[in-house]
């Protein structure tokens, strides 16, 4: 048996542990780079861990497990590596968690919305089949997608507008989310997977298969309502929060207007002391039809 | 001579011995050191590989976004992408120009028509509710129609409240069957 000096035994060991430090540090030696600012308007912040945020410029990088802001009146176009694309409107606050790219075998990605409204669209090769996207109440599965959601305040306002949807539903102007898949649905062309999004919430999963189904979470752990058909209006509303620009331009409001068009009501605190975000369960109340407008649980 | 030639031999064996301990410590450290080079020269390969990659995938989207810069080499691209098939591709373009441009009216048309493309047609008329018919040039406006299949909704005018008309017969998406009735358009579209 061949004894080792004790020179040789440091120089193993250095090496055993060298290389994969070494790997590490040419992996970890700059933040992973996820994609860029690719659009950008008014006051968009990114910051890197636990930096300050700084103002954004047009085609900055970013990095994954930066956290990115947009101002108000901002608007920001986020292209990753893949070419997904998050469109994000005011006010929103968005974090890459999780980016996986593989040119040749696609990719998947994990995103957190604590705030604002959101068009995501997936990339290249993108069926996106383990890419998720988390907002405070819920997660969404995506399968190559369309897909839009708006967290907080203004979800509750586009739901509250929504015919009966919110009626005895308790809502949290916070963290309420509203998500809605856009497509594609499944007479599209073009080389694109039809869309398809899971909404996980409090255990329940609601599944929305088909352009404008819409899923809507009141607050954390309240099973999520839907899937029902968002209203055109609903979805003018909703482009108006992704692209508040587009939204002023068309003289679109999120909010409930007093008066004629939408009728006296303003928009408030949603309590209502109902059944903990469920759907309204009284018979009287007015539902959508069809598949609409109730929790209609995918896969408990 | 004996005791001298086993001296001498004696001697020789311990000379050779330690040479060849000296040699085979020399080769094994020599050995480990190549092998070590070889270990870094591997990970620096693959972590230069990574970062090609990386970097071409960079250039790629920042030469994207640099087209949205202005409306008109956005557009181009945006029709470029359109006709290879990549849809999500061209949608974002537009976004783009939506975002930085938003009375880049052309871009919004596009935008409608993509829509139309990608089977989300009720989602596409409640853009093509704003937009005027006296904005576009025919081929451009003839070209969303195409694209919606529904000439006769982007000609009627005014559109009263369900956007469904751009809808195909058969292809036809949900209705709105929650909320509100679509809120009536602000402009007429005119006819072709």
């Amino acid at each position: 048996m061949i004894k080792l000096s004790t020179k040789l035994k440091v120089r193993l060991v250095a090496l055993a542990m060298g290389l994969p430090l070494a790997g590490a540090a040419l992996g970890q030696a700059v933040p992973q780079v996820v994609g860029i600012a690719s659009a950008l308007v008014n006051q968009v912040n990114i910051a890197s861990g636990a930096g300050q945020f700084h103002r954004a410029v047009l085609r900055e990088r970013v990095s994954l497990a930066d956290r990115v802001q947009t101002g108000p009146n901002s608007q920001l176009q986020l292209m990753l590596l893949d070419k997904s694309v998050f469109s994000v409107g005011a006010n929103a606050r968005l974090t890459i968690d999780r980016f996986v790219y593989d040119p040749s075998r696609g990719s998947s990605l994990g995103a957190t919305v604590a705030k604002g409204a959101f068009r995501f669209m997936s990339g290249r090769r993108g069926d996106g089949s383990a890419s998720s996207i988390r907002t405070p109440v819920a997660t969404i599965g995506i399968r190559g997608t369309i897909v839009e959601g708006v967290i907080g305040a203004d979800a509750v306002d586009i739901a509250e507008q929504e015919r009966g949807l919110t009626r005895g539903v308790r809502s949290d102007r916070e963290t309420a989310s509203l998500i809605v898949l856009r497509g594609p649905g499944p007479q599209t062309q073009g080389a694109v997977t039809v869309g398809a999004v899971d909404v996980e919430a409090a255990g329940v999963i609601v599944a929305l298969g088909r352009p404008l189904q819409a899923s809507y979470v009141p607050r954390a752990g309240a099973r999520p309502i839907g899937p029902f058909t968002i209203s055109a209006a609903g979805v003018e509303r909703i482009n108006a929060a992704v692209f508040p620009s587009l939204g002023r331009r068309w003289g679109v409001a999120i909010k409930k207007k007093s008066g004629i068009r939408f009728g006296i009501g303003i928009s408030g605190s949603s309590d209502g002391g109902g059944q903990g975000g469920q759907a309204p369960t009284q018979p009287s109340q007015p539902r959508p039809p069809s598949d609409g407008g109730r929790p209609t649980p995918g896969r408990p | 001579l004996k005791p001298l030639v086993a001296l001498l031999s004696n001697f020789w064996e311990a000379v050779t011995k330690v040479f060849a301990m000296a040699a085979f410590t020399a080769f094994r450290e020599i050995a480990m050191g190549i092998r070590i080079i070889a270990c870094w020269l591997v990970s620096a390969t693959f972590g230069l590989c990574h970062a090609a990659a990386l970097a071409d995938d960079l250039t790629d989207i920042d030469s994207l976004s640099r087209a949205t810069e202005a409306v008109a080499p956005g557009l181009e691209l945006a029709r470029s992408q359109s006709a290879d098939g990549d849809l999500l591709a061209a949608l974002a373009t537009l976004e783009r120009i939506n975002i930085a441009f938003p009375n880049a009216s052309e871009a919004q048309l596009l935008h409608a028509s993509l829509l139309c493309r990608l089977d989300d047609k009720a989602g596409a008329a409640t853009e093509l509710a704003h937009l005027k018919r006296r904005d576009y040039a025919r081929n451009i406006w003839d070209e969303a129609n195409a694209a919606c299949a529904a000439p006769v909704p982007l000609t009627a005018a005014p559109q009263k409240a369900e956007p469904t008309k751009v809808e195909p017969t058969k292809t036809e998406p949900p209705k709105p069957q929650t909320g509100n009735p679509a809120p009536k358009p602000r402009r007429r579209i005119d006819g072709i």
